[in-house]
């Protein structure tokens, strides 16, 4: 399972979001090393420099998990960037975010994520959520061969 | 071709060159009386008409040379003498018997100096001779002259005077026109006589020269318009080897062409008299006699007294008619520009009656062209005449005010077909829009002449060839003035420009009150665009910003329940649980708003609705719900119509209501009656134009709802219960739905009292 050992790349500010996210994962054994990106530079710094960015890893991500209200540059932004980006358009891209208004959710579409689901207050149903990403994204899909170093 | 009065002496005249006959000069009199022309420094009789020897037995020739001794006694003769040596223009009035002549017949001498010559014309004394100056008869005339009202009375009562003064057939006072042209404005006449009133004839009926003279002598006379002309003996004074000039002897020869038109007219005598006003020819006043009619000196100087005396007067007459029409048209002027004023639409108020702008001042019809709307008033074009006129006013007539007194000649392309109603037109452009104009039109002027005589066939001679007569002088006037209206006046124009001036000004206040409104308008939509702004920021902060802190309290709280529940007591435990409820609840409340601020600015997306489906849709999404709470759904006045509406907001408006119906009851069997169509009479529901909306209505059997909370319940998070009882909710689901009704344009209300039941109605309106 090669993609098993790619990472996933988590942007989220809030830290509290980070450890119910990072509870989810262990519940559901996410074998995956997780990487967090406190911003959207942060994320753009890894993904575009990758293989060059001093402290990341040499590979790209199996799929992003994006939050959208970032501080500096927020996640429209970055999804924007990375959709436009020939050497990362591929790797899927999962917007995570509070926000349920429909137009939110029509730009992501639009700038090519490719999924999106909303926090809820309730942990039970962000876990769940949780699980089906991990269970569709990286065992039932098959995902792109992303450039090797 | 430019002739001297010598040339003209020996050309015929004819029509055609009767502007330049020399009439002053025509070296002949009339046979009436006779004629001696004397030399100022001897008194010698120099000039006599041919006819002397046929008058008093002396020929003409034989007087030459000699004095007036050859016919005058030494008494008159020395008489007659002082005065010849104090004569000017002004004739002097001398009656002699003339005692030197077979059986001393009574003459009158009528004598005046003129052009270096001394004139003696001698008249016969006539029957009509009466006493000539009653002082009584002239008082009263004149006192009726001075009190006349109108120009109109005025001129009725001087051609009166002058009938009863001459006893001619016929009197008529004629007025030019400013083009010259004349009109009989008042007549008196014998009863058998048909009027001539009303008839225009052209200005070459009377040849400039003719106007010349009649400015210096005021009076004409031809007793017998059959005469036949006397010359002078010798035809060229000797001094000058000319004809003297005969502009004030009174028994001047006319023109042939002159006798002829008499002729025509079947005049046998005729008297006329100038009327002047500040130098100009103003009129004349006209007699005529079908017989010969020799009317006395004295007569005549009395006919010119009252056409002096007119003169005098005539003045102040027509300024009195102008400051009649210009009293009428002000008064009419103020009271439509008052009402224009106060109207709510100035535009409209233009046309109404009290007075409309076409009642203002004399004009056959009016047009007010506003924004695309043509109001047509009194006669005027066809709308599509007038929509084709403003097409080439704008295009030809700049300047706020356009007029003319003949269109046709301005607009050759559409103006003649128009003469009948608008051969005048005043345009005052309004905006500078085009096609906005005020429009006053006037009628060809030949369509307004109306005279008793009209319908007489013309007159023709034998061999078919039309001759001069009043009638054929109508015609040729009428020729003359096609497509030509009358004129307008300064006082007309005047007002014209007001009424546009007033209506521009309003313009001007009414756009600028627009643009106060546009900006308040604006400020307000600033406003709105702000709070709206602020609402949205307020619920974007309130959905991620309070979100996340609050998703953070409900998770952590968890973990510690999931995590930690081993080392809490049950109270720890409960005050985690309650941690994680009111965090729960909260979210509920942010999530409420957010969705009233949604549905405030996100556009309707309008279909096509089948109400029965959303219906069915919203039951459908309850039923579980209903059949835990044992709730019967009752839809009545189905099927149902088809509305105009946002599907999905119209299901959040009936799932709120319907679960509304089945929470607040506390029944054990729970009724609710869903409905479309005409409410029971009574409430505000029975007031509904269901030509206009669809009317629904959610009604339940349920705990009800006191009046004086029916506004409150559709406030935001307003709660009339507690939140653990009737199934909790945030309080917002009212106010949503309210909202969403709102949006489309209908109303939501309630009507209710406490305990039995509420029924719940919505309006949508039919066209979206």
């Amino acid at each position: 399972m090669y993609n098993a050992l790619k990472p996933v790349l988590v942007v989220e500010d809030n830290a509290e979001d980070f450890t119910a996210l990072n509870r989810a994962f262990r519940k559901h054994a996410l074998q995956n090393p997780v990487l967090r990106c406190e911003d959207g530079d942060q994320a753009l710094e890894y993904l575009q420099g990758y293989g060059q960015a001093a402290g990341w890893p040499q590979v790209l991500p199996a799929i992003v998990l994006l939050d959208l209200n970032l501080p500096g540059t927020d996640g429209r932004a970055v999804l924007e960037m990375v959709k436009n980006d020939p050497r990362l358009r591929s790797i899927p891209i999962i917007v995570f975010s509070t926000s349920s208004s429909a137009s939110d959710i029509d730009t992501c579409y639009q700038l090519g994520a490719n999924s999106y689901l909303t926090k809820t207050i309730q942990y039970g149903a962000m876990e769940e959520k949780i699980g089906v990403t991990i269970k569709y994204w990286l065992r039932a899909a098959e995902l792109p061969q992303a450039l090797q170093v | 071709m430019n002739l001297t009065d010598n040339d003209l002496i020996t050309t015929p005249v004819t029509l055609t060159n009767c502007d330049r006959e020399p009439i002053h000069i025509p070296g002949a009199i009339q046979p009436y009386g006779f004629l001696l022309c004397l030399d100022p420094a001897t008194q010698l009789i120099v000039q006599a008409s041919a006819n002397t020897e046929a008058l008093v037995g002396l020929a003409a020739e034989d007087l030459l040379g000699g004095g007036l001794g050859q016919l005058l006694g030494p008494a008159r003769l020395a008489e007659v003498a002082g005065c010849l040596a104090t004569l000017t223009e002004t004739a002097q009035l001398l009656g002699a018997r003339l005692e030197t002549v077979a059986g001393q017949p009574y003459y009158k001498l009528i004598m005046h100096r003129y052009d270096e010559l001394l004139w003696v014309e001698f008249e016969p004394v006539v029957e009509t001779d009466a006493a000539p100056l009653d002082l009584a008869f002239l008082n009263a005339a004149l006192g009726q002259m001075l009190a006349a009202p109108t120009v109109l009375d005025f001129c009725q009562h001087a051609a009166e005077q002058v009938r009863a003064i001459t006893g001619f057939d016929r009197v008529a006072i004629y007025r030019f026109a400013p083009d010259e042209s004349g009109e009989i404005i008042a007549e008196a006449t014998a009863p058998d006589l048909p009027p001539w009133l009303g008839l225009h004839y052209p200005a070459s009926d009377i040849p400039q020269q003719a106007r010349a003279m009649y400015l210096k002598n005021w009076l004409r006379f031809i007793p017998d318009a059959a005469y036949q002309p006397v010359p002078l003996v010798p035809g060229l004074r000797p001094a000058t080897g000319r004809p003297p000039d005969m502009t004030y002897a009174v028994l001047r020869s006319v023109s042939p062409i002159h006798l002829e038109y008499l002729h025509h007219m079947g005049s046998a005598a005729t008297l006329t008299i100038s009327l002047i006003d500040e130098g100009q020819l103003w009129g004349m006043i006209t007699c005529h006699h079908r017989t010969p009619r020799l009317v006395g000196f004295e007569l005549r100087e009395l006919c010119q007294f009252i056409g002096k005396t007119f003169s005098a007067l005539i003045a102040g007459k027509v300024r009195a008619d102008q400051r009649a029409d210009q009293l009428h048209v002000r008064e009419r002027l103020a009271q439509l520009l008052e009402r224009v004023s106060r109207a709510d639409d100035f535009v409209e108020a233009l046309a109404q009656p009290g007075p409309t702008i076409q009642e203002v001042f004399g004009c056959g019809g009016a047009a007010v062209c506003f924004g695309g709307e043509v109001q047509l008033l009194g006669d005027t074009p066809t709308e599509a005449q007038v929509r084709k006129l403003l097409a080439w006013l704008s295009e030809n007539a700049p300047g706020p005010l356009f007029h003319t007194d003949s269109l046709a000649a301005h607009y050759p392309t559409g103006g003649p077909a128009l003469r009948a109603t608008a051969s005048g037109l005043i345009a005052a452009a309004l905006a500078d829009a085009p096609g906005h104009y005020l429009l006053w039109f006037r009628p060809e002027v030949v369509q307004t002449v109306t005279w008793a005589g009209q319908n007489d066939k013309p007159q023709l001679l034998a061999d078919g060839q039309i001759f001069l007569s009043p009638r054929q002088s109508f015609e040729a006037w009428k020729q003359l003035v096609e497509y030509t209206a009358a004129p307008w006046q300064p006082l007309e124009l005047a007002a014209a420009h007001e009424i546009r001036q007033h209506v521009t000004d309003l313009q001007l206040k009414a756009f600028n009150e627009l643009q106060a409104r546009t900006l308040s308008l604006s400020a307000l939509n600033t406003a709105l665009e702000r709070s709206n702004d602020e609402l949205d920021s307020f619920a974007y902060v309130a959905s991620h910003d309070l979100k996340e802190p609050l998703r953070g309290i409900h998770n952590y709280s968890l973990f510690l329940l999931e995590d930690y529940a081993a080392q809490l007591d049950a109270d720890g435990v409960q005050k985690l649980q309650t941690l994680v409820r009111l965090s729960h609840r909260m979210e509920g409340l942010i999530e409420s708003l957010l969705q009233l601020s949604r549905v405030g600015h996100t556009d309707l997306v309008v279909m096509d609705v089948d109400a029965n489906e959303v219906l069915a849709e919203a039951a459908d999404l309850l039923r579980p719900r209903f059949e835990q709470t044992d709730t019967q759904l009752v839809v009545a006045g189905a099927p149902w119509p088809t509305v105009r509406g946002d599907r999905v907001r119209l299901l959040e408006v009936f799932s709120n209501l319907l679960s509304n119906a089945m929470k607040y009851n506390d029944r054990p069997t729970k009724t609710i009656t869903v409905g479309q169509g005409p409410a029971a009479p009574g409430g505000p529901a029975a007031a509904v134009d269901l030509g206009q909306y669809f009317l629904f209505y959610v009604r339940d059997n349920g705990i009800g709802i006191d009046a004086k909370h029916h506004g409150n319940i559709f406030k935001l998070f307003k709660r009339l219960h507690g939140q653990e009882k009737y199934g909790g909710g945030t309080g917002a689901g009212l106010a949503i739905a309210k909202k969403m009704v709102e949006k489309h344009g209908g109303q939501l209300w309630v009507e209710s009292a406490l305990g039995y039941g509420a029924t719940f109605y919505f309006t949508l309106p039919k066209t979206i």
